[in-house]
């Protein structure tokens, strides 16, 4: 992020949001016992249910006599309702000062189409994605409050791996040295689209998403550093470009907040939009396939209580399949270690 | 498509027990003693600088810590939210 972009809070919201940060940390004792229980009442992961329903009635029976996982997620629960608010107040504080830096940068090489008339899908409209009360575009500049302040601040502090250096790394991963054109499905704030940017620095990026508040922070971001993107208001699964228009299409785990047919049609729009001889690379969570029992029913806990409706069905797809199925060829997956994360499928379009 | 994704918003959770209200207790009340030694500490400093004819109040709104205050920041923090999380989870703490 620009230095110019970057808000200087004011006391309240630094605060506030320092105190966000240091969350995981005040919970470390509570979550050091808890892990001691989970150890002791799950000695064999394979022997949980095999229906996710089911195992989770069953660690939620087994870990509610414990007090300690009740106390750790009753705090989770005040975390995952204020964090949304808390960063909402601590930009409300800037507003005036940051307002007209923000303004600044939505001139610019870099664009933005927005479509009032889209009709936005049920899988995506009015769901509060990460609990974050109104979702992605709630607040005039929802976009800016998560890249400069949840991003920025708070998920980048402690992401295992650090959240722009994976992205940097997965950009550098498709085969060719330069694209010409390429598109960054569900690009929303652009964290990604810089590190496709910074990789290909003369490559023009189109970018599209559902939510128009974070399109309109990307184009800060990329007016801010003198790029010029084209972004646009409109699902990833019907772009609305031409047959065979770029040389690579991409997305960042966006993947995990849409509903499984969707999924199918996206990279099916990814291989009708790429010219013959283009490639994909798609990035995503941990497939459930790559985690064991326990481990799975930890990450499916994480996304029903952490406005998740989609994660489930979405780490349950074998991603590669799915791409061959498209049409893809040459089609490779990979899971980083140590998380199994990012989860990357790359292919190509025949030439 | 699970059958109302919006359902996510406000997920059904029981959290606490009837019998967690005890350590809850134990919790608001620690809480509450934080809270006051700030303020008081807030209050007794803007009174010492007043006297010496400084008001800081604006400077301290607009004021970013340099590492070595932010790091004893987050110190201060994550162990009072420790002592407040451990009380309410049974767990004893040193301090
Ligand atoms: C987790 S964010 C993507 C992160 C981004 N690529 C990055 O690198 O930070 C998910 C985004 O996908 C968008 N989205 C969800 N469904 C979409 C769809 N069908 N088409 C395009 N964007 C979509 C959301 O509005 C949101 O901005």
């Amino acid at each position: 992020m620009s230095e110019e972009l970057h808000a200087r809070l004011r006391q309240r919201g630094r605060a506030s949001v320092d105190f966000l940060a240091n969350f995981g940390f005040g919970m470390s004792d509570l979550r050091n016992s808890v892990e001691e229980e989970i150890q002791r009442i799950v000695p064999d992961p394979d022997a949980l249910p095999d229906d996710l329903d089911q195992r989770d009635a069953r660690m939620q029976q087994s870990l509610g006599a414990s007090q300690a996982y009740r106390a750790t997620q009753a705090v989770g629960e005040w975390m995952a309702t204020h964090h949304g608010l808390v960063a909402k107040h601590a930009f409300e504080e800037v507003r005036e000062e940051m307002e007209p830096i923000l303004k600044k940068f939505e001139q610019g090489g870099s664009t933005v189409e927005a479509n009032p008339d889209m009709e936005a899908p049920a899988y995506w409209d009015g769901v509060d994605f990460h609990r974050t009360a109104g979702g992605w575009d709630e607040h005039d500049y929802q976009g800016y409050i998560h890249a400069d302040i949840v991003h920025t601040r708070l998920v980048a502090k402690t992401f295992p791996g650090g959240i722009f250096a994976q992205r940097r790394m997965v950009a550098a991963l498709p085969p060719k040295d330069h694209y010409d054109k390429i598109i960054d499905m569900g690009c929303s704030t652009g964290h990604f689209t810089r590190a496709l940017q910074e990789t290909y620095p003369d490559a023009e990026i189109y970018g599209v998403d559902l939510s128009l508040k974070t399109i309109q922070q990307a184009q800060r971001l990329g007016n801010a550093n003198g790029w010029s993107w084209k972004l646009y208001q409109r699902p990833g699964e019907d772009t609305g470009f031409e047959d065979e228009t770029f040389d690579l299409a991409t997305s960042y785990i966006l993947l995990h907040e849409i509903p499984a047919d969707t999924i199918k049609a996206l990279f099916k729009e990814a291989f009708r939009v790429l010219k013959p001889g283009g490639d994909m690379i798609m990035s995503d969570v941990t497939r459930y396939a790559d985690l064991d029992k326990l481990a799975m029913w930890r990450a499916d806990a994480g996304a029903k209580y952490g406005g998740e409706p989609h994660w489930r069905a979405s780490a349950s797809l074998d991603l590669a399949q799915i791409a061959r199925d498209a049409g893809f060829v040459d089609v490779t997956a990979k899971a980083f270690d140590p998380f199994k994360y990012p989860y990357v499928v790359q292919g190509h379009k025949p030439e | 498509m699970s059958a109302d994704p919006k359902s996510y918003n406000k997920p059904q959770r029981n959290m606490l027990l009837e019998t967690d209200v005890n350590g809850l207790a134990q919790a608001v009340v620690t809480l509450t003693q934080e809270v006051w030694v700030l303020n008081d500490r807030q209050m007794v400093t803007e009174a010492v600088l007043a006297k010496h004819g400084i008001d800081i109040a604006e400077e301290v709104d607009t004021f970013t810590p340099d590492e070595a205050l932010q790091s004893k920041l987050d110190e201060r923090s994550r162990a009072i939210m420790q002592r407040v999380f451990n009380s309410l989870g049974g767990i004893s703490s040193d301090e």
